[in-house]
């Protein structure tokens, strides 16, 4: 694997794309122009190589207004299925109330984006602190990776912990290991990152 | 000194699900008596395979890092496509 790795961005050139990768590139090339955004959880170590399929895409966006909201739906509505049965009121009274919303391409299920918006300080952090993907013309941005990391292992299922493993594996000679141990702490594992360095 | 007992009850207990025979009460003690093993067994092989599957991912990662981008990655869409193909 060829990248390049700063602490703001990566690079990731002659990647072939799957469907997965276009449908979310698809997706955030319109997102950007409405809201800040950044992906998190099990699609940052698929987009890097992780070989293991995903039904969801979360996405965390910045607080925004239902007038906002309702200018990004008219925007999407063509291509999109929201899968909540609930209309734009009712999908961003649930956003509101910090759940999340789903939505696919036109007829399909899946894969879906889990859309949610930022609820505490801690996801503010990872909006405010994203990293930005560069695939050849391409661009999206994601969690930093070590939080990301330490949050894995806080939910701890075997799935997670392998996503864990794998991009502490990719990235071990990028990423700062005092800011996974920062977040360790944090999430009170540090128990799970003693056995998992 | 491992005891093969539990394979031998399972193996027995799918035979017995097969024929669709009922299950004696002698055949019910005997999993009962070894429950414990049993159930030992399980979680010493879940542990065994939950190990293995890190071991791979480990090397799989290695395989991920010294080889281009154009060509994991061509293996790895023609994966990932696969688990979404449509009917």
């Amino acid at each position: 694997m060829e990248i390049e790795y700063s602490k703001a961005s990566i690079i990731l050139r002659n990647k072939s794309l799957s469907d997965v990768d276009k449908f979310v590139l698809d997706f955030v090339d319109i997102l950007k122009n409405h809201f800040r955004y950044v992906i998190v959880s099990g699609y940052v170590a698929i987009l890097f190589g992780r070989s293991r399929g995903t039904e969801d895409i979360d996405i965390l966006i910045e607080k925004i207004t239902k007038s906002e909201f309702f200018n990004f739906v008219s925007e999407i509505e063509e291509k999109y299925d929201f899968l909540n049965p609930e209309d734009r009121e009712g999908l961003y009274e649930m956003l509101s109330e910090n759940l999340g919303i789903r939505i696919s391409k036109k007829n399909e299920i899946i894969p879906n984006i889990e859309f949610k918006i930022i609820k505490n300080e801690v996801e503010k952090y990872v909006l405010d602190n994203r990293l930005k993907v560069g695939l050849d013309k391409n661009l999206l941005y994601i969690s930093p990776i070590e939080i990301q990391l330490a949050y894995k292992l806080f939910l701890g299922s075997e799935k997670d912990i392998m996503d864990a493993v794998y991009l502490y594996e990719l990235f071990q000679n990028n990423i700062q290991r005092d800011e996974i141990e920062y977040w360790a702490k944090y999430f009170k594992i540090q128990d799970k990152l003693d056995n998992f360095w | 000194m491992k005891s093969n007992t539990g394979p031998n009850i399972l193996r027995f207990k799918i035979n017995w699900i097969i024929s669709g025979e009922e299950m004696k009460e002698s055949e019910k003690k005997k999993f009962d008596e070894n429950r414990e093993q049993i159930l030992k067994e399980l979680q010493e092989e879940k542990e065994r395979n939950f190990k293995q599957k890190i071991e791979f991912v480990r090397l799989y990662a290695e395989w991920i890092k010294k080889t281009p981008n154009k060509e994991w990655s061509k293996q790895h869409s023609k994966f990932i496509n696969s688990m979404y193909k449509k009917d």
